[in-house]
């Protein structure tokens, strides 16, 4: 299979986190990161991880069962680059530091969280076997 | 000829330099002296300053430092992947490499050493501390109270002076964050009979002092270099502007040979490759406990022996106060060590030491992947329960693993063969059952062992005996077998508790360089 241009992987993941198309100075700045990550990567990694962006919807389902199961690690390691990335960015500052929510907007959002993850996750796992039996 | 060279700019080495200075002798301090970086110019608190200005260079930089952990197979603590802080492994393990078995060797070549990337805190070493060692603690006193005065360290006399000794000379303390003040008002109203907790003791400054500027609350402490937090170089700098010491530097000490009551330094400059040799009356060693066994190895060409390598193993692990969920990040908290814990644990039959700290100082994208949620709910949990954690690192003493090893190889290389962290956590239970009885949760699964090398707490490898003897130093710190040769750090630690003994190495080689200054002055 032919390997995915860094610049989908980036865009892609960039969407399943945070829902929008990636500036252009983000993916500048992943795919140079991303490069350096690419010499580390087994060719099995790389692979699963082509095969993901091509045929994977949800990403972040997938991601979350693949950090669960310690399989697809090429993807959880791009999403925490991107995390990382994104931080440096003045107007995305409002994904990591939030206003004052109080103890019950706090809990609800930890517990929305949780019923999220739990959906992901079972989605996720799911996707992490067709990718596997693709 | 000089009369003493000092081999090392780091904690212990600059310690040993300032007392020889204090007995007029001015040493000639040869190391590698890698250079910092210019000051920063952040003058917001960062987390304003994140909201204005793209932060890709001060947070991850040109050459992707801040990323290391993600993107290179060797694993480093956190702060040492900073931009700014680069320098301070700069070349390590090109200088000196080390061939690792289960262990994660940091290394400096810096000018002020690791010190530069240290939490600053600075215990005195007591009684309990100094078990097994041939000396006691008022061998050191006067060389605590000098430091004191030369670093200004803050604390306040707590339910931890009897671990942490005498308050005499001490600034007031900092101010604690809104989550550690809550934590600590929780333990003041319920006391446990095993665990005593107190202010922690900081080499920093909490009002402005010769020059130095008070700590300022800004959150920066990972990513923009503040001299209101002491490092060594500061007191080198200061020496050398004096001239009361000569420093020289790209100098990577090899071996010395003593002859006719005088040693000769053989170094080669790191810059050119040339051969360079220095001769005095007497050699103090200050290179870090792994580089100064190095140096003594090659200068005995021994590729045999084996040398002990204590180290301080650790664990980690956040802490949550579940009424403070959905509050706003405090970013105005002290970024290192605001509170200290010792625990006189009967589950693990020993004394350890616990350093409690606000999470306000990295990146949050640091926390995202130990987060048990989806990406997306993930940075919701990083909104809201991160500003309601703490971390706490937990040391033991060094015996409470098997003892790590240090050689030196025919091809030059050190070795060290460790072992893995595998600190029994079940036995954490009695602190943390007393944790949740002051209202701070932590959860089994974000227990955290430390790589073992990653407390960067090294020493022991040269011990001091009563007797002396091969490989060990005797009381005054001469090394076994010699006449004129010294080992001022943490090599000739005897013991290693759980207190970080950064303070005691520096008293030390004080109180070791006060020993080689009086030789010097009576030959």
């Amino acid at each position: 299979m032919e390997p995915q241009h860094p610049d989908r992987g980036a865009a892609r993941i960039y969407a399943a986190v945070f829902r929008q198309t990636i500036p252009e100075m983000i993916l500048e700045r992943f795919v140079q990161a991303a490069t350096v990550l690419d010499r580390r990567t087994s060719d099995e990694e790389r692979v699963l991880y082509d095969h993901a962006l091509k045929r994977i919807g949800d990403l972040e389902a997938l991601e979350l069962a693949a950090r669960y199961t310690h399989r697809v690690p090429a993807l959880s390691d791009r999403f925490r680059l991107m995390v990382y990335i994104v931080e440096t960015d003045p107007d995305h500052q409002h994904y990591y530091v939030g206003s004052q929510t109080g103890f019950v907007g706090g809990l609800l959002s930890m517990v929305g969280g949780g019923f999220q993850t739990t959906v992901k996750l079972i989605k996720g796992w799911f996707l992490l076997k067709r990718l596997g039996s693709a | 000829m000089h009369n003493v060279i000092v081999v090392g700019s780091g904690a212990a080495g600059v310690a040993a330099a300032l007392e020889l200075s204090q007995c007029r002798i001015r040493p000639l301090v040869l190391d590698v002296g890698e250079p910092a970086h210019p000051p920063g110019d952040v003058h917001d608190n960062f987390y304003d300053y994140k909201r204005g200005h793209d932060t890709y260079e001060m947070t991850i930089g040109r050459d992707l430092q801040g990323l290391s952990n993600l993107l290179t197979d060797r694993e480093v603590p956190v702060k040492l992947t900073a931009p700014y802080i680069d320098y301070v492994t700069r070349n390590a393990h090109t200088l000196s490499p080390i061939d690792e078995v289960d262990f994660c060797a940091i290394q400096s070549f810096a000018s002020g050493g690791l010190a530069n990337a240290w939490g600053a805190g600075l215990y005195r070493y007591t009684d309990h501390d100094l078990e097994g060692f041939p000396i006691q603690p008022g061998d050191l006193d006067p060389y605590f109270e000098k430091l004191t005065e030369e670093i200004g360290i803050c604390g306040e006399a707590d339910d931890l002076e009897g671990d942490f000794s005498s308050t005499l000379g001490l600034l007031p303390p900092l101010e604690l964050s809104r989550n550690i003040t809550r934590f600590y008002d929780a333990y003041r109203r319920r006391k446990h009979r095993e665990i005593r907790i107190g202010r922690a003791r900081v080499g920093a400054l909490s009002g402005a002092r010769n020059a130095r500027p008070a700590y300022a609350y800004r959150s920066l402490d990972f990513f923009q270099e503040s001299t209101a937090v002491y490092s060594p170089r500061y007191t080198l700098d200061r020496l050398s502007f004096e001239n009361r010491i000569e420093h020289r530097t790209s100098l990577l000490v090899k071996r010395w040979r003593e002859h006719d009551g005088a040693v000769t330094v053989e170094a080669r400059d790191t810059v050119t490759g040339e051969q360079c040799t220095f001769e005095a009356k007497k050699l103090l060693i200050a290179a870090g406990a792994i580089n100064t066994s190095k140096i003594v190895l090659q200068s005995h060409d021994d590729y045999e022996t084996v040398l002990p390598l204590l180290e301080n193993p650790a664990l980690q692990f956040p802490i949550v106060l579940p009424k403070l969920i959905g509050s706003a990040l405090d970013v105005t908290a002290f970024g290192l060590v605001q509170l200290n814990l010792v625990w006189d644990s009967q589950t693990y039959g020993m004394r350890l030491q616990g350093s409690i700290m606000d999470i306000t100082a990295p990146n949050r994208a640091e926390f995202f992947a130990s987060l048990p949620y989806s990406a997306r709910a993930n940075l919701a949990l990083i909104r809201t329960l991160l500003p309601s954690m703490l971390v706490m690192q937990l040391f033991f003493p060094a015996s409470s693993q098997p003892v790590t090893h240090i050689s030196l190889q025919a091809n030059g290389h050190l070795r060290i063969v460790g072992h893995p962290n595998t600190l029994d956590l079940r036995k954490l239970g009695p602190l943390l059952r007393y944790l949740r009885r002051l209202g701070a949760w932590t959860f089994g699964r974000l227990l955290v062992r430390v790589p073992a090398g990653h407390s960067v707490h090294y020493a022991g490898t040269l011990p001091m005996h009563e007797s002396g003897g091969r490989y060990r130093c005797t009381p005054d710190g001469r090394l076994g077998g010699t006449e004129n040769v010294f080992i001022a750090d943490s090599a000739s630690f005897s013991r290693l508790t759980a207190k970080n003994m950064s303070f005691a190495m520096m008293a030390n080689a004080m109180r070791i360089a006060h020993g080689v200054a009086k030789e010097v002055k009576n030959r």
